[in-house]
This record gives structure tokens, C-alpha cells and sequence, in this order.
């Protein structure tokens, strides 16, 4: 069935984890939908769809940002990270080894959002306190209140990508 | 989401000029944490047609300060501001009062422009496809209502109603900004940040629907003047106040000369307690002081049936201001 | 087997993390399909009406959509009288949400609005408009066709009631006399828990889709198999047609259990994949419980043994709603938790229908809000009784081997399979520093005062319904078991693997589970009631040891050896005492390629009346400031026994979550409506608030008492939601000892404190 009344742009370049992709979209589409639904790439969740949560938290050029809150057209040209980009293959990152580890996760959903949101943090502060930790992290809420072994594993992982663990 | 369209501003005179052109129909979006919500759940009855983007407009983000202050531009983050260590030291309610805001991500993506601007947030005002059509909407037919007046007002003002509505203003940075006695540059004119401030059609402020804010001033401080903000919710993150508290003072031999103090989320408005002010001057601050300027501060109080409770918390957050400064 | 465990009680990580730690993980929501339709449902804008007609064409002409549904071509899955605002009117399938959304409001419906009630007081008066005009909104016991038992004439030599007789009650002996005999009586009345919700990341929703005459439905569940009987029952298909598929869910707590019937009857009409997820807004709309409103009336003897209790206790269902969860009352009363002196038991309890948003009970499913009411007036009584409020939980708490009076027709001599309390109150005390902290309200001085709070637990491990596993072992020492277990973020998965592992002497990473669909799996009890690790994993073990008797009994024919002479250890097969490996799993098998080892618990599956019970007892340090009503929780100490943690860092984390639960209901949770409406205002995570991050320090003591409890194989009886029920008590008894207040409604916000105080 054809779409009605379309308000397509031009074609727009999206740098997703390192990958170019080029596509039509909405003016209205916010980047958490093109992500998840235009690119494939459901890894990002969509939890309270207002930015009072932090699930669909992705970095754009480096920061923490809410996508559910920022329209796509607005993200062009800029380099955009999910979670999906954040192991290599199949080797997984420092801060998805210390999840794991430490427990991190319960029914995972707010997962993505919490371990973007620590990749942001340990790339600024690479040995941050656990103040610093649940300061950078306040926005993003766990339903499963899990939160201490969030921590735990944001710890664990500063202490990785230090280099002070093996993993 | 309604559709619309979206044309990235180049320069403020063209952002202007689009929303000439679209007379009301246009809005412009900084951050756009609070109008994409809006748009989301279509809470107004009609929906803008056109965003334009301000972020392309370059020379709007930048905190300096020169001979006559602090200059922000509109589109600062308040992480920016509450990192900035001239605005810590110098201007410390405004770094405070940024620190504050929502949530580290919406500190990192919403403007100070947009924080100051932002629409209501009351819960009937918010509710969604406007299901309560209440006299704050644009185009409110005739004999509409506040509905929380018979509804359930407990976050709302306890100073009465402007134009009878009972929403207060939510802006964390708004307060510390008539504290420090700011003004608010726009495309038109320079205005008073006590004068900022108004309850209109889908507005909390003067700005006329092609007017645009681009810099926010704060006069450099007299020599023994300090500032601090404080906020009260129910949440240590994310909540919007149930009432805060900035507070500039200048003293002179421990004794205050001048005062500035405004609270919000309490009223429609900033709200400068001007009795407490004047009970303050000339005073040393200490705790029977703190106490009599926040007995006079809540003194023509009105609370209604669901938001008594504000009044003592409000009471308690001036003192503990108070108290802060050295 | 022997006792010495190498991978039950280790926090080994999760068995399908890597997927979710990786966004690799597939809910619901994640489902994309070519050509799939999307689903907007029209709701309704009162609180109580009738359609009197509806008008679909406007929508039906709107391009892009291809079905309308409303109670006149889908009578079985929309009504035509509404009982809420947000109740579901009609719904639009359209090639996307937009379309729909704007289809929707093509609808055009005439309502007949009706007098609505949204307060359970106001609902129970006489005169109050009926949320169903053919029947009253108050209802006694907890579905149609319950039954209620009194029990009366105890054997003197057996203990046991001779006696049972129907009645509008529960409970036994002759409460009269019990009063009279007491010493001292303690009453309380309008002891109220707010309406609120479970609350999940993941909002609701499904995907369905009817292909070549089957149909596949991915969505959230509790129980796979459970959720495809409701399809087939529902629509009269036969079960093989249906396959549910449930990877992972994004929390459910016992809330997220509905049904998802529109796009199941769109796809079935239309034979195209049609997808339903709710906005934050409409996820809102369900899965509300707790609203309560109870009274309890005390008889002690003044040495502090509990004889007496009288009880009247009325749960808010919204418009019929779950009603189950009023059931559970039984558990802290003499019927079970304080069934140790108490000899005199009388309990009244119903359901109130209001026009607020269908329940679902949710996490502790009734019990948490029972426990406020039990141990609040508790707490009262001692000190009314001058006794310390520890020492008359360890008078009264029942211990291994007294009689419980379960509401079941069945057992009249049921027990607790064991008691942990005594170990729990022991650690708390000690964590908590309550012997040198606490101090009398009287003593308290201080704009802000310090006050310490506890109370006792008790929760289910439940009886499940059905639950079997299929173990299947391969020369290689690797193992895959199929079980239809559903992980909600408790982690089942990863627990029946470890039991698996365990049993089989294989390495934890060599064990690999087929979950995901009722296709693949065997019929899986649903996980609620806490009962997942002990019903299916009872039946995961007798499967694991059925493959493990196999496995040795050919081991013992190829080494000359008798089966009880040999074990398993990291996939080798030993001569008990020797060093050396004795043969290899690919010599045990030989030609065989797989051993097939099938365990099955069925209902009332333990030993015929002994109960497991999870047990807890919960400290809190809160600070209240007076001038604010600020409550501060500075500790909270949650002491839980759950038999055997068969993995520590997941019963942990489950701690945290009732605890996490609890406080928000203590401090934030209500459901806030519009008074003159009845929409709801509290629609979005703004009004409605979670905890964060930054809200509160917890300190979980996990109690294991080694061979105590024998009802499971590895001893594990449950962690699932004992945490969340004493939480509203423990909090309410802090500030009263801080203040000399006793907040008898939750959330115990600013504004009741305050007013409480005479400050406003």
C-alpha cells in the first residue's frame, strides 16, 4: 500500500557505527526510530519515548544523547554510535565483559542505554568514583533496580580498560 | 508524530523571516527535548506545520565574560554553564541552578535558551491529543476553564493565578537569572529577566511568535556578592521543582546591603518576595534572620487544598539558602 | 552425588547475556518483518459509558488501512460498555502507526456517558454508581465460584480441626473467645496501600502473524505454553496451530501477563503480520494493583503471645481486574506467618470494582500490601505492649511444624518445609545495628530525627502447574535441554542450566538451553508466585539425573563397575576416590549418539502437604526532616532466606528489585486521576516517577541455611518477591519511631507528613 501525503527529504547520510548508510526519510522520524526501524538496528530500545529514562541512549560524536528525542534529520553527517558498534566481531567490549561479569543485567532491557552511557563516561573519565558513576548514569533508569551491580560493573570496566584486568 | 517540515536556519534574520512567513505555524527547535514531546503526543489542538533549526546557526553557543558581564548565547548547554569555572565562582546560582536541570543527557542536548522558554508542564495542560482543551491553549474556546482548579493541583501555584491559570513556571535556570538580575536579549529587544516572564497562548514568556531569544546577560557582580540556588523534588534527578530557590546577595561588614531572591515553581511567574527582601537588608544573616525573611517570603502564600505542603518545604529552602552563604 | 557443588551457589553470568549485553537480544518489539501492519487502538475518553453506535467508514476509506476492528465485527475482543478513560473502543490496521493514528480519529462514536466512581471508600458506600450495573461493586473473596472455609473443634490430640464448614470467612477457632481470653487488644482501621503499577522498560504489546494455517506470536509472557493455551482457548485453535516465541522479556514482575487479542484476531483475518506495541501512555493504562483498605484487631496475652486476630481487608480491581492477589492475605496472618500461638483466626476479604484502570497483580501479588497492614498494627502492639518489636516477631513467627490453616479445601495439615526467621531477625539485628540504635519515639529531638523500622516476611514458592524439561546428552560431554521456561530478567535460563551442569557433571558452557518458543519446547510451568526455580527446576533435575543414570549405568557395564561406585566430573567419568579419569562420555556412549534424560513436576508436585516458603526480615534507617516532611532512607537492610542461592549475584539482584519496588511504593507510587473525569494524570515517567539511580543505598543479607530445607533437590525454595512485601511496613514503623507518627496510607510523601505533623 502507498504511503500518503509523504514528506520525504533528499537522501541523508548516516555514519552508524562506522558505516555509511544513505536513505530517504521524514522530516518527523526521530533517530531512534530510523535506527531501529529503517536500518535494522533494534539494539537501541525505546522504553518511555518522553527522555525520562536514558533506554535509547546513543553517542553522536562522542556524547551521550537521547534518541528518542532527536530528530534524524538533524543526526546527518555525524558519527553515530549504538551498541551494536560496540563489540568487534565477535569480541566483545570491556564494558560487555564487566556486564556480564558483574551481573549487569537482569532482563537487559535498559542495558544498551546504561552501557553507551558508560562508554561516554569512561572515554572522559577513565577512573571515575562511584559518586561520578551514579552522577553520569542518573539518567538512566533500571526497572529491575539493579543498579548496584550496574556500578559494580562500571567499576569493573574502568578497571579494564585501564588495563589493571585481564578480560 | 504529526508531520512537518524542517528547514535548518542558517542565520538568526532567516529564522526570523520563516516564522514571518508561517505566522504561528512555525516553532523553532533548539535542544527539542521539551517541543518534540509535545509534537509526540499531540497535546495542543493544532500542531506546528514547520520546525526551523536553530542549532545550524553559528556564533549562538559560547559563555564569555567582558568589562560589562556574563554573555551566554541561547543555544550554551546547561552542562556548559554549570562546568564553567567563571560562572562557578562568579555567577554560582546560574552554575548551580544548570547543574540542576533533568538529567546529565538533557544537560548535555537542551539549551539554556530552551530551559528558559520552555511551555508549562502541567499535568492537564500535557495531557495528550489535548484532552483537557483548557484556557491556556491557542485558539481556547470561550468559557474555558483551568482545570486545576477543581482537579488535582498539587504541583501547581500557591500565589494565586495569572490570566487564572494555575500552572507554574518550571525553569530551573529562570530563577537564578532574575537573581542575578539578568537581561534577555532577543532578535527585537533587550528585556529584564523579571520581565521575561508571562503566561500566554502556549508561552511562558514575552516572545512574540517571529521573536527569537539570542543572549542571555548577567551584569558583572559587586565586589562581597555571592549567589546560590537550590532545588527541591521528589527525585534527586530528572524531576522538575516543586519549588527552588536562587538568592544573590551583596554584604557589606556581614551585614546584607542588597538582596535579590526569587523562587519559581510556586507561581506562574519567577516569584521575587520583595518583603522578605527589604527585611533582609541591613541584616546578618543567622538563623533567626533566615527565619523571619522565609516566614515573610511565603507570607501572601495562597495554597490551595492539594499544595499546602509547599509553603513550609518553601519556607525551609529559603532558610537553608540563606544559611549557605558564608 | 556428593554435597561439594561446582557450579550450583556460584554466580556464573547469564546464559543468553551476551545477546543482551550486545543489542543482540530480539523482544517483541524488535520483531521487524517485511510488510508488516501496525495497530492503533482507539480509547475510550470517559470513564464509565455505552456505545451507542459506532462509524467506522471514515477510517475503513482512509488509504493505507485494512481493517477496522470494534464490537460489531469482533464481539469476543472489544465491548460496547467502557469502564475507564483509555478503555478500548476500536482499533485501526494500518501499514504504519501514523496511518492508523490518523485513521483512528476518523472513528466517529456516539458515547452515552454514565456516573463513574474512582475511590475505593466512595466505590463501597451503598449509593455509589455501579462500575457494572448488574452487579454490586463489592465483592467477597476473590473470584467467582471461591470458596471459603471455617475451621472449628481442634482434636486435643492430633491439633487438627475436625471441622469445616463454609462461610462467608476464613479462619478457625472462635475469635470471640480468643479476644476475651486476651490480655490486651490492639486495633487499627483505614491501613491503605495506594493503587499503583508495575512498571517495566519494555511497554506491551505483540507481533502476530498468520501464515500456511499456523500462527506465530512473538510478545513478553510469563509462560509460553500458558500464553499459547489463552490463544487457543480464546480463538478455538488447536494448540499444535500456535507457536509463541519469547526470547525476552523486559520485565514483568508479574504485571505484564495479558493477552493481546486484537492483533491476533486482525492477523487471523487478514493472514498479514500485524504488530501492537504500546506508547508509555497506554502501557500505563494496565497492570495496577495494591489499592487496599484493611483493618486487623489484635489479641495478645501480655507476655506477647499473638492468640487472636480478626481481620477485614478490600483490594481495588479497577474494573474487574485481577482479583487473585486478595487470596494471599492468608499469608502473615495465623494462617501461616504467626500460626505459632495464634489459635483464634477470622478473615474477611473481598475485591472493589472502580472506573481506575484494569489490576493485574504484580510482585508480591497481594501480600505486600497485606503485610503493611499486618505488620503496621504490629508494630503498634509492641509498643502498646512495651515489648520490643523484635522480640515479638521472634514470640510469634511460626516455626517448622505448626499447622498452617491454607485456605485450600485440601490439606488441613499443611507445613512450612522450614524456618529461617530466627537466623534472618539474627543478622538484621546485627547489620543494622538495632540493639544500639534504637530508641524510643519520646527520646527523638531535632528538626530532623533519625528512626529505625522492621518487620517480617513471608512469600509462596507457589505449586506451579506443569513443568518438564528434556535433557539431551552428546558423546562430546555437551549437553542442550529443552525448556520452555520464560526468563523475564529473573534468571530462569541461566539457573536451570547451572542445575543441568550441575547434575550432569558437565562444564556450565557446554550446556546450552532450547527456550525460545512453545514449537521447541516442552510444556513449562509460568514463572509467577516465585515458583520457576523450584517447580521447573525440580523437573530439569530429575531430567538432567534420569540422562546421568543412563550415562552411568552403560559407564558401569563398559568398566565392570557398579553405577553407585562412579561420578562425573567436568565431563569425565571417575572411580569415586581415584585420581584418574576412568573412561570418557564417547566410551560410556559408544554407538549411542545421544542419551535422552525427561523429568516432569506436575501440580501439588511436593510431598504431600509441606510448603516451601521464601522468609525475610527487613530493617530500615530513615531520617524524617520535620520541617519539610522529607523521608530519607539512610539504610535499608532486606535479610532474605531462600533456601540455597544457586546463584548468588541473581538472587541479589532479585532483592534489589522487590526492595527497589517496595521503597517506591513506601515513598512515591500512587495512581494520580483526574477527580473530575477520571483520566489518568499519572501517564507518563514524569508524573509516574521510578527510583533512579540516586535514591537509595541498599544492603541485601541473602540467608542460606545449608540442609535445612530438603523440599528441592539443591535446597533453593525461592527469591522472586518475598523482597518487595515488608517494605511499606518497615519504612511506615521507621518514621513512626523517628516521629511518633503513624502514616497509615502509602506513599508516604511530604505533604501526609506534614499534615500528620500539624505543620499545614
Amino acid at each position: 500500500m502507498e504511503k500518503v501525503r509523504n514528506v520525504e527529504t533528499d537522501e541523508k547520510r548516516f555514519i552508524v557505527n562506522g558505516k555509511n548508510y544513505k536513505i530517504k526519510i521524514e522530516a518527523h522520524w526521530t533517530l531512534a526510530y530510523v535506527l531501529r526501524d529503517k536500518l535494522g538496528l533494534t539494539g537501541t530500545k525505546i522504553a518511555c519515548d518522553n527522555g525520562a529514562c536514558g533506554a535509547c541512549t546513543v553517542l553522536i560524536d562522542g556524547e551521550p544523547i537521547l534518541s528518542c528525542m532527536t530528530l534524524a534529520v538533524e543526526c546527518e553527517n555525524r558519527s553515530i554510535l549504538t551498541i551494536e558498534g560496540l563489540s568487534d566481531g565477535a569480541r566483545l567490549h570491556s564494558i560487555q565483559e564487566a556486564w556480564l561479569e558483574e551481573h549487569g543485567t537482569q532482563c537487559g532491557f535498559c542495558a544498551p542505554g546504561m552501557i553507551m552511557t558508560t562508554k561516554a563516561l569512561l572515554d572522559r573519565i577513565p577512573g571515575p568514583s562511584k559518586e561520578e558513576i551514579k552522577e553520569a548514569l542518573s539518567g538512566n533508569i533500571c526497572r529491575c533496580g539493579n543498579y548496584d551491580h550496574i556500578v559494580a560493573s562500571v567499576l569493573s570496566a574502568a578497571k579494564k580498560m585501564r588495563g589493571e584486568q585481564h578480560g | 508524530m504529526k508531520k512537518f517540515l524542517h528547514i535548518n536556519a542558517s542565520t538568526v534574520d532567516e529564522a526570523v523571516s520563516i516564522l514571518r512567513q508561517y505566522d504561528g505555524s512555525a516553532k523553532i527547535i533548539a535542544g527539542g527535548t521539551d517541543l518534540l514531546g509535545q509534537i509526540k503526543n499531540r497535546v495542543h489542538p493544532v500542531m506546528p506545520e514547520v520546525l526551523v533549526n536553530i542549532k545550524t546557526i553559528l556564533n549562538l553557543e559560547y559563555i564569555k565574560e567582558d568589562e560589562e558581564g556574563l554573555k551566554i548565547g541561547a543555544l550554551t548547554k546547561p552542562r556548559d554553564i554549570a562546568s564553567n569555572p567563571i560562572v562557578k565562582r562568579k555567577y554560582t546560582a546560574l552554575a548551580q541552578a544548570a547543574h540542576a536541570v533533568a538529567s546529565p543527557h538533557i544537560r548535555g542536548m537542551g539549551t539554556i535558551g530552551g530551559n528558559l522558554c520552555q511551555d508549562s508542564r502541567c499535568w492537564y495542560y500535557r495531557a495528550s491529543k489535548n484532552y483537557f482543551p483548557c484556557l491556556r491553549k491557542r485558539d481556547a474556546k470561550k468559557g474555558a476553564v483551568c482545570y486545576a482548579v477543581a482537579g488535582d493541583h498539587r504541583y501547581h501555584s500557591i500565589f494565586g493565578a495569572v490570566n487564572r491559570c494555575l500552572a507554574v513556571n518550571p525553569s530551573d535556570t529562570a530563577p537564578a537569572l532574575v537573581a542575578l538580575n539578568a537581561k534577555m536579549k532577543t532578535t527585537k529587544r533587550i528585556v529584564e529577566a523579571g520581565d521575561f516572564f508571562d503566561v500566554g497562548p502556549e508561552r511562558t514568556t514575552v516572545l512574540e511568535t517571529d521573536e527569537i531569544l539570542t543572549e542571555i546577560q548577567a551584569p558583572l557582580p559587586k565586589i562581597e556578592t555571592e549567589s546560590i540556588f537550590v532545588k527541591y523534588s521528589l527525585r534527586k534527578v530528572i524531576d522538575f521543582p516543586i519549588v527552588n530557590c536562587a538568592i544573590a546577595l551583596t554584604r557589606e561588614k556581614g551585614l546584607v546591603k542588597e538582596s535579590r531572591i526569587c523562587l519559581n515553581a510556586v507561581y506562574n511567574l519567577p516569584y521575587r518576595p520583595e518583603k522578605a527582601e527589604k527585611c533582609l537588608t541591613n541584616q546578618p544573616i543567622d538563623e533567626s534572620v533566615a527565619d523571619e525573611v522565609s516566614q515573610k517570603a511565603m507570607e501572601d502564600a495562597k495554597p490551595l487544598r492539594d499544595n499546602r505542603y509547599v509553603v513550609p518545604i518553601a519556607k525551609w529552602l529559603i532558610k537553608r539558602a540563606l544559611l549557605s552563604c558564608k | 552425588m556428593g554435597e561439594e557443588l561446582s557450579v550450583i551457589g556460584k554466580s556464573v553470568p547469564q546464559k543468553d547475556g551476551v545477546e543482551r549485553v550486545t543489542g543482540k537480544a530480539k523482544y517483541y518489539g524488535d520483531v521487524m518483518l517485511p510488510n508488516m501492519l501496525h495497530v492503533k487502538i482507539l480509547r475510550s475518553p470517559y470513564a464509565q459509558a455505552d456505545i451507542l453506535d459506532i462509524d467506522t467508514s471514515g477510517a475503513e476509506a482512509f488509504p493505507g488501512v485494512e481493517l477496522v476492528m470494534s464490537f460489531k465485527n469482533y464481539p469476543k475482543v472489544f465491548r460496547g460498555d467502557l469502564h475507564y478513560v483509555g478503555d478500548e473502543v476500536a482499533a485501526v490496521v494500518a501499514v504504519d502507526e501514523e496511518t492508523a493514528e490518523e485513521a483512528c480519529d476518523l472513528i466517529k462514536v456516539t458515547y452515552d456517558p454514565k456516573p463513574f466512581v474512582l475511590d475505593m471508600k466512595e466505590a463501597m458506600k451503598p449509593d455509589a454508581p455501579r462500575v457494572f450495573p448488574d452487579r454490586p461493586n463489592v465483592r467477597l473473596g476473590w473470584g467467582p465460584g471461591f470458596k471459603w472455609f471455617y475451621f472449628s473443634e481442634k482434636d486435643p490430640i492430633t491439633g487438627l480441626w475436625t471441622k469445616k464448614e463454609e462461610s462467608d470467612f476464613h479462619g478457625f477457632g472462635d475469635v470471640q473467645k480468643g479476644f476475651s481470653e486476651a490480655d490486651v487488644i490492639v486495633e487499627d482501621s483505614d491501613l491503605s496501600q495506594a493503587y499503583s503499577r508495575v512498571t517495566t522498560m519494555e511497554p506491551r504489546g505483540c507481533v502476530a502473524s498468520f501464515e500456511n494455517g499456523r500462527l506465530t506470536v512473538w510478545t513478553h509472557t510469563q509462560g509460553l505454553h500458558h500464553t499459547r493455551n489463552d490463544i487457543a482457548k480464546f480463538f478455538e485453535l488447536p494448540r499444535t496451530k500456535i507457536n509463541v516465541v519469547s526470547p525476552y522479556t523486559g520485565g514483568s514482575f508479574g504485571g505484564k501477563v495479558d493477552k493481546f487479542f486484537i492483533p491476533i484476531a486482525a492477523t487471523l483475518t487478514l493472514s498479514k503480520t500485524v504488530k501492537l506495541v504500546f506508547t508509555r501512555e497506554e502501557e500505563m493504562l494496565r497492570g495496577w494493583a495494591r489499592g487496599s483498605l484493611s483493618r486487623a484487631k489484635l489479641g495478645f496475652k501480655k507476655d506477647g503471645r499473638l492468640i487472636a486476630m480478626e481481620v477485614e481487608h478490600w483490594v481495588e480491581v479497577g474494573p474487574d481486574g485481577d482479583s487473585y492477589p486478595v487470596r494471599n492475605v492468608f499469608r502473615h496472618t495465623g494462617a501461616k506467618l504467626y500460626a505459632r500461638h495464634c489459635q483464634h483466626l477470622k478473615i474477611k476479604a473481598g475485591v472493589v470494582f472502580t472506573n481506575r484502570f484494569i489490576s493485574i497483580g504484580w510482585h508480591g501479588y497481594g501480600t505486600p500490601e497485606t503485610n503493611f497492614m499486618m505488620e503496621t498494627v504490629m508494630d503498634e502492639a509492641a509498643y502498646i505492649l512495651g515489648i520490643d518489636p523484635v522480640e515479638l516477631r521472634r514470640i510469634n513467627h511460626f516455626r517448622k511444624g505448626d499447622p498452617l490453616a491454607s485456605p485450600r479445601p485440601v490439606q488441613v495439615n499443611a507445613q512450612i518445609s522450614s524456618c529461617g526467621l530466627e537466623e534472618c531477625l539474627d543478622r538484621g539485628v546485627e547489620k543494622s545495628g538495632w540493639n544500639k540504635k534504637w530508641k524510643h519515639p519520646g527520646q527523638k529531638r531535632g528538626a530532623i530525627r533519625e528512626g529505625l523500622g522492621m518487620d517480617l516476611s513471608i512469600h509462596g514458592a507457589g505449586d506451579g502447574f506443569f513443568s518438564t524439561a528434556i535433557v539431551k546428552v552428546s558423546p562430546d560431554a555437551s549437553a542442550s535441554f529443552e525448556c520452555g521456561i520464560a526468563d523475564i530478567g529473573q534468571g530462569q535460563h541461566t539457573v536451570q542450566s547451572q542445575i543441568v551442569s550441575e547434575v550432569l557433571g558437565i562444564s556450565y558452557e557446554n550446556v546450552h538451553i532450547v527456550c525460545h518458543d512453545t514449537d521447541s519446547t516442552p510444556y513449562s510451568t509460568k514463572v509467577g508466585s516465585s515458583q520457576g526455580t523450584w517447580h521447573q527446576g525440580k523437573a530439569t533435575y530429575d531430567a538432567a539425573f534420569s540422562a546421568r543414570k543412563q550415562i552411568l549405568d552403560l559407564a558401569s557395564k563398559k568398566l565392570g563397575r557398579k553405577p553407585e561406585e562412579l561420578m562425573i566430573r567436568d565431563g569425565l567419568i571417575y572411580v569415586e576416590g581415584t585420581a584418574n579419569p576412568a573412561c570418557t562420555f564417547a566410551e560410556a556412549f559408544d554407538s549411542l549418539s545421544m542419551i535422552i534424560g525427561v523429568g516432569q513436576t506436575f501440580p501439588d508436585g511436593r510431598e504431600e502437604g509441606i510448603y516451601p516458603k521464601e522468609q525475610g526480615a527487613h530493617f530500615a534507617h530513615c531520617s524524617v526532616d520535620t520541617e519539610t516532611g522529607e523521608i530519607k532512607i539512610l539504610k535499608y537492610v532486606p535479610v532474605q532466606y531462600v533456601g540455597r542461592a544457586l546463584n548468588p549475584k541473581i538472587v541479589e539482584g532479585q532483592i534489589f528489585s522487590g526492595v527497589y519496588h517496595g521503597l517506591e511504593c513506601a515513598l512515591l507510587a500512587e495512581c494520580i486521576v483526574d477527580p473530575k473525569t477520571g483520566k489518568m494524570l499519572t501517564y507518563n515517567w514524569e508524573n509516574y516517577k521510578p527510583l533512579t539511580m540516586l535514591d537509595c543505598d541498599i544492603e541485601p543479607i541473602i540467608v542460606e541455611i545449608p540442609g535445612l530445607d530438603h523440599s528441592h533437590p539443591f535446597g533453593a525454595i525461592a527469591c522472586g518477591e518475598g523482597a518487595i512485601d515488608p517494605v511499606c511496613a518497615a519504612i511506615g514503623n521507621a518514621i513512626y519511631n523517628a516521629t511518633g507518627i503513624r502514616l497509615k496510607m502509602t506513599p508516604f510523601t511530604p505533604d501526609k507528613l506534614l499534615k500528620a505533623l500539624g505543620k499545614i
